[in-house]
């Protein structure tokens, strides 16, 4: 019963077909502690999006409800862990994202033909960083409120399109149902859909490509293996090279990937369960406020201090801009300096 | 291949073990509803003077209190109204004599409507499924068309007496505001 289902489906989607590809995939240079940084964005990734949609349940943005909403969720012992692990598991994401990115660009993993996926990897770091404060405010906590505030103000300092984006996001001249509204459709709306587009286009793009010759040590990633599986040979080893026994992806780097994984989740539970995300006083805008960004703006808050006044756009548009700008070029920059 | 397929269990239960930290609490957090109750015990109410109530005319009035809704207070709601009739009251001493005013819950034990009072025919009606009920709280078959009453039970009659007030001596009568499941043959308090 149960078989003959299966083979329904599987004249239909051909999934044992899929399945056999991803299980037979083989390391040309066997399994590797560093490859599981991309597996461990996946899965933190996906556990953003499900406690996010989980803690939506219990959620109300609206200056009168967010802040109560949100401390209803924390008088639950599960709404405090998830929220908790929704906080921190956001930190982990922007820091393992920079791990992942220096990896890459250590093993030249963003030349040719591997360039869309070093772009689209590279446009998501943004995307995630937006995504991560844009969740903030949501609390109507003290310190969220101020943040959007002083946010606001610094994307208005842009010349030109400035003020009228500072207007939209905000939802007027000040900061209310409207801002955190808006702040919703972007952290639980807008964001996702790119982010998730990005992803999906980047994944692809991995298992269309491999993994770089650099990242193997000089060996051709053979696609060509897991694309069309030939079964009695892939667990061999190389005929003609002395190379490390072929070892299949699963699961001897499954297995990496998950420890890995097991000790990142635990470590953020722990901080989780014993710290909870921040909660701080209900917004109120007769208190005095001092709005510090977050750690991973703080390079930018830094440089703020060099443009003043009119020249501010240069700290928060034009100089970020640029530099991502020459990272998302780096891979046709590098191969003109090559050819000349 | 042993250790092939070691590490496959390994990676197997790794994987679980990260699915339900986040799955547990995930679950849990979802079946909170369930654990919820909704009332906070029964709520005593002075709700009208005795001489302001017309003899054989129902009347409503609003049942008052605070009401908590998951993040928010509401301090001073209408929590729901009941319908009191007054009878005619009984000369005879000593005897047994049935309460002087009944109080009924003006939900609809069928689906929930507001339950109204039809002046022509002096009854209680639902709008929404038009149940109709007598002054005492039970069933009427309609005279006229085929329909039978859709209320599985009369009107939910909820414990009333008349007290003395010590400073103005004035009778009231004090109700004790409860809510009932609907569409149950049997009288069933709510969690």
């Amino acid at each position: 019963m149960k078989q003959s289902l299966l083979n329904w489906l599987d004249a239909r989607t051909d999934y044992r077909h899929l399945l056999t590809q991803i299980r037979h995939r083989v390391l040309p240079a066997g399994p590797r502690w560093a490859y599981s940084t991309g597996s461990c964005l996946l899965w933190l990734f996906i556990i953003q999006l499900v406690t996010g949609l989980l803690l939506m349940l219990s959620y109300s943005p609206s200056t009168t409800t967010a802040w109560a909403s949100v401390h209803f969720i924390e008088q639950s012992a599960a709404g405090h862990f998830l929220r908790g692990l929704h906080h921190y598991a956001s930190h982990a994401l922007i820091i393992l994202c920079g791990v992942h990115v220096v990896r890459v660009l250590l093993a030249r993993a963003f030349q040719a033909p591997r360039e869309l996926l070093w772009i689209t990897g590279l446009l998501m770091f943004p995307l995630m960083l937006v995504w991560a404060i844009s969740g903030n405010p949501l609390t109507g906590g003290l310190k969220g409120v101020s943040q959007i505030e002083v946010e606001g103000h610094i994307i208005g300092s842009t010349p030109w399109v400035g003020p009228l984006i500072q207007r939209i996001l905000i939802g007027g001249e000040e900061v209310g149902h409207l801002t955190l509204t808006h702040l919703y459709f972007l952290h639980v709306g807008l964001l996702p859909l790119l982010v998730i587009g990005l992803l999906l286009f980047h994944i692809s793009q991995v298992y269309r490509h491999g993994l770089s010759v650099a990242e193997l040590g000089g060996v051709q990633d053979d696609v060509s293996h897991w694309t069309a599986p030939n079964l009695a040979n892939l667990a061999m080893p190389h005929p003609m090279t002395l190379m490390p026994p072929r070892l299949r992806y699963f699961p001897h780097q499954t297995i990496r990937n998950m420890i890995v994984l097991t000790v990142l989740l635990g470590t953020i539970s722990l901080i989780a369960w014993q710290h909870g995300a921040p909660l701080d006083a209900p917004a109120d805008p007769t208190l005095p406020q001092t709005p510090r960004p977050e750690w991973y703006f703080r390079s930018l808050f830094e440089l703020r201090r060099y443009f003043t006044g009119d020249w501010e756009f240069v700290a928060t548009i034009i100089i970020p801009g640029a530099v991502l700008g020459f990272f998302v070029l780096f891979p046709m920059l590098i191969a003109d300096a090559r050819t000349e | 291949m042993r250790r092939r397929t070691l590490l496959k269990w390994i990676s197997g239960c790794l994987g679980t073990l990260c699915a339900s930290v986040v799955g547990i609490p995930g679950v849990s957090f979802v079946l909170q509803a369930l654990r919820r109750s909704g009332s906070d015990g029964d709520r005593v109410r002075r709700v009208a003077r005795l001489k302001d109530l017309p003899v054989g005319k129902p009347v409503a009035v609003p049942i008052l209190g605070a009401r908590e809704d998951a993040w928010t207070v509401h301090p001073d709601e209408v929590l729901g109204r009941v319908w009191l009739v007054r009878r005619k009251a009984e000369a005879k001493e000593g005897a047994e004599t049935p309460p002087q005013v009944m109080a009924f819950s003006a939900t609809c034990p069928h689906l929930g409507c507001a339950v109204q009072h039809d002046a022509k025919e002096n009854r209680f009606q639902c709008p929404c499924h038009r149940a109709i009920f007598g002054l005492d709280g039970e069933r009427v078959v309609a005279k006229t068309g085929t329909q039978k009453n859709p209320s599985p039970r009369a009107m939910d009659l909820l414990e009333s007496r008349l007290v003395t007030d010590e400073t103005t001596q004035e009778v009231w009568i004090e109700v004790t505001f409860q809510k009932f499941e609907q569409g149950l043959t049997k009288r069933v308090l709510k969690a």
